[in-house]
């Protein structure tokens, strides 16, 4: 299979060559794309499944609690429930009317936005808007992020 | 006391300076304005620029090189001095046996030691392990299709090794500049040191200049390919990946590749292990390493020892203009290949419309071409985005080129 070559082929040896070396990066790239297919087929089938499991369980009659974003200020209790990932913001306020998120805990990006979004909104009653989303390890303050890793290093049993 | 001064100034190194040298240092002060004034892939250009100037300097312990018999300048040897130790029968080694040494001295400059990992091409596989720590697969495995558009982006290299040939270079030069329409540069810099190490050099600087130099020549040639209505075309979301499917692409990807392509192995291997790591999610520590400091050391000294490779004498050559010239066209015809190919896919099946110019992401210089798709778009409807579908085609890239390297590796590598 392997296409021997001399040190100056001719036009027809050269031509030869690429063909055969197209066919290699088209054999390789089809065989990642036919086991993409094939356990796409299968994630999305088992996908599908799970969620037509809970369709077969009668409703509750009251609907659960979703989980809360905890917005740091001075009465967390008047603040709405936001439905979303565990996650931790601490917002404060600018006298411009602009928020800075200071901290923010690692989890999917465009859900921590868009609840950092929905909590700004809230908090300022629209008069706000976020300008910065500073994950944790760009805070200057080594000591904080050393307590922060030391912290999620233990899991609570 | 004036001829104990006129003698010091004898083992200055201003006596060394050759016209040459001068040149390249207006060479590296281009390139230090590219990567610096203008923010051309300023991580790898000024270790190169860097690099490439104190290769034109009469320096002392910093890097060895010299003239084979060949005429080919090689960097980076150094000195092992010892002595044979007798064998316990005090008889030699007639029969061409083991002889053990014992090292005595050790003799080189920093960037012969530092330039071993070039060498000995330990530096773009550990590149590619932070590569595919940062790199998120998911677009791709949501679109598979697109891997078309990187297998046509190669279509570029392999046509780019034919003009090669016209230019009077072997099949091993010609490989080695072919690879720069990947716009793959640790790949780039594994298949010369490979098969071409005397065109390390330039060739390194060829594919990192057109990389940075993406937003530039891409869009005039995904203009001239597209109309105004294939612009506009807009792409469905894709779906959402789980991280088990993430997992077993990584896995299979691996397998697939190295089964198909042993010599590619260091570069797959790394690749895809960097990304297992990534979406394991129970190594946080290790991907944190990968995507900040292995890679960030690494580019250094990679980005350091490719320009100390510039001197003047290998440099300054006709070669360098022809893989200047050939590398843009590689580059272009990489990137033709990519939207044709989308195009095509268009006429095949109009059921499911691609936009071609997600095409043009098929060469690999990841994010920066898929970017450029993204933007190319929106600059006739504002709402397209593109981003995501054109990573798709932009990842196939790098695998494609990869395995690009690894054919031209075992069958030109003997």
């Amino acid at each position: 299979m392997i296409a021997v070559i001399p040190d100056y082929p001719s036009w027809g040896e050269s031509l030869a060559y690429q063909l055969s070396g197209l066919l290699v990066v088209l054999v390789a790239l089809g065989g990642i794309w036919m086991l993409l297919e094939i356990s796409g087929a299968v994630f999305r089938r088992n996908a599908g499944v799970t969620r037509s499991k809970p369709a077969a369980v009668p409703a509750p009659s009251v609907a659960p609690e979703p989980a809360t974003a905890t917005v740091g200020m001075s009465e967390p209790a008047a603040l709405p429930p936001l439905t979303c990932a565990l996650i931790t913001a601490t917002v404060h306020a600018a006298s411009n009317g602009r928020a800075r998120i200071l901290s923010v805990a690692p989890s999917e990006p465009e859900v921590i936005h868009a609840i950092i979004a929905a909590a700004v909104h809230t908090i300022f009653e629209g008069r706000a808007r976020v300008v910065a989303v500073n994950p944790l390890h760009s805070d200057p303050s080594w000591a904080r992020e050393g307590r922060r890793d030391i912290f999620s290093s233990h899991r609570i049993r | 006391m004036l001829s104990g001064f006129f003698d010091y100034l004898q083992t200055t190194g201003f006596g060394l300076l050759t016209w040459k040298m001068i040149v390249m240092w207006a060479v590296s002060g281009v390139l230090l304005w590219l990567a610096v004034g203008k923010r051309f892939e300023p991580l790898l250009l000024v270790p190169i620029a860097f690099g490439a100037l104190v290769a034109n300097l009469p320096t002392h312990g910093v890097i060895t090189s010299e003239l084979r018999a060949d005429g080919v300048r090689e960097t980076a040897t150094f000195v092992v001095e010892g002595h044979a130790i007798a064998s316990p029968d005090g008889g030699g080694s007639a029969t061409g046996e083991v002889t053990r040494t014992r090292v005595t001295r050790v003799e080189g400059g920093l960037f012969d030691f530092i330039s071993q990992g070039l060498k000995l091409e330990l530096f773009p596989p550990l590149i590619f392990l932070g590569v595919g720590a940062l790199t998120d697969f998911g677009p791709l495995i949501a679109l598979p299709r697109t891997l078309l558009l990187g297998v046509a982006a190669q279509l570029g290299l392999f046509m780019t090794f034919m003009g090669a040939g016209l230019f009077g270079f072997t099949a091993k030069q010609s490989a080695s500049i072919a690879i720069i329409g990947g716009a793959d540069g640790p790949t780039a810099i594994f298949l010369s040191n490979k098969l071409a190490p005397e065109l390390l050099g330039a060739v390194a600087v060829a594919a990192y200049s057109y990389m940075a130099l993406v937003p530039l020549i891409q869009p005039p040639i995904m203009r001239l390919l597209t109309t105004k209505k294939e612009r506009v075309i807009r792409m469905p979301t894709l779906r959402k990946v789980s991280k088990l499917e993430k997992l077993v692409f990584a896995i299979g990807v691996m397998i697939i590749c190295v089964l198909l392509v042993p010599a590619a192995s260091p570069l797959i291997m790394m690749l895809m292990l960097g990304n297992f790591l990534r979406e394991c999610a129970v190594t946080e520590r290790l991907v944190k390493s990968a995507q900040n400091e292995i890679i960030n050391v690494l580019t250094l000294f990679l980005g350091t020892s490719v320009g100390l490779t510039m001197a003047a004498e290998s440099f300054l050559a006709p070669a360098t203009l022809k893989i200047i010239v050939l590398g843009v066209v590689a580059f272009g015809c990489s990137t033709a290949a990519g939207v044709l190919c989308a195009k095509l896919m268009n006429v095949v099946a109009p059921g499911h419309p691609i936009n071609p110019l997600i095409g043009s992401a098929g060469v690999s210089a990841v994010p920066m071409a898929a970017r450029v798709s993204h933007v190319e778009g929106q600059r006739y409807d504002k709402g397209n985005n593109l981003l995501m579908h054109a990573m798709g085609p932009n990842v196939a890239g790098v695998i494609g080129t990869a395995v690009a390297a690894g054919y031209f590796i075992s069958t030109l590598g003997q």
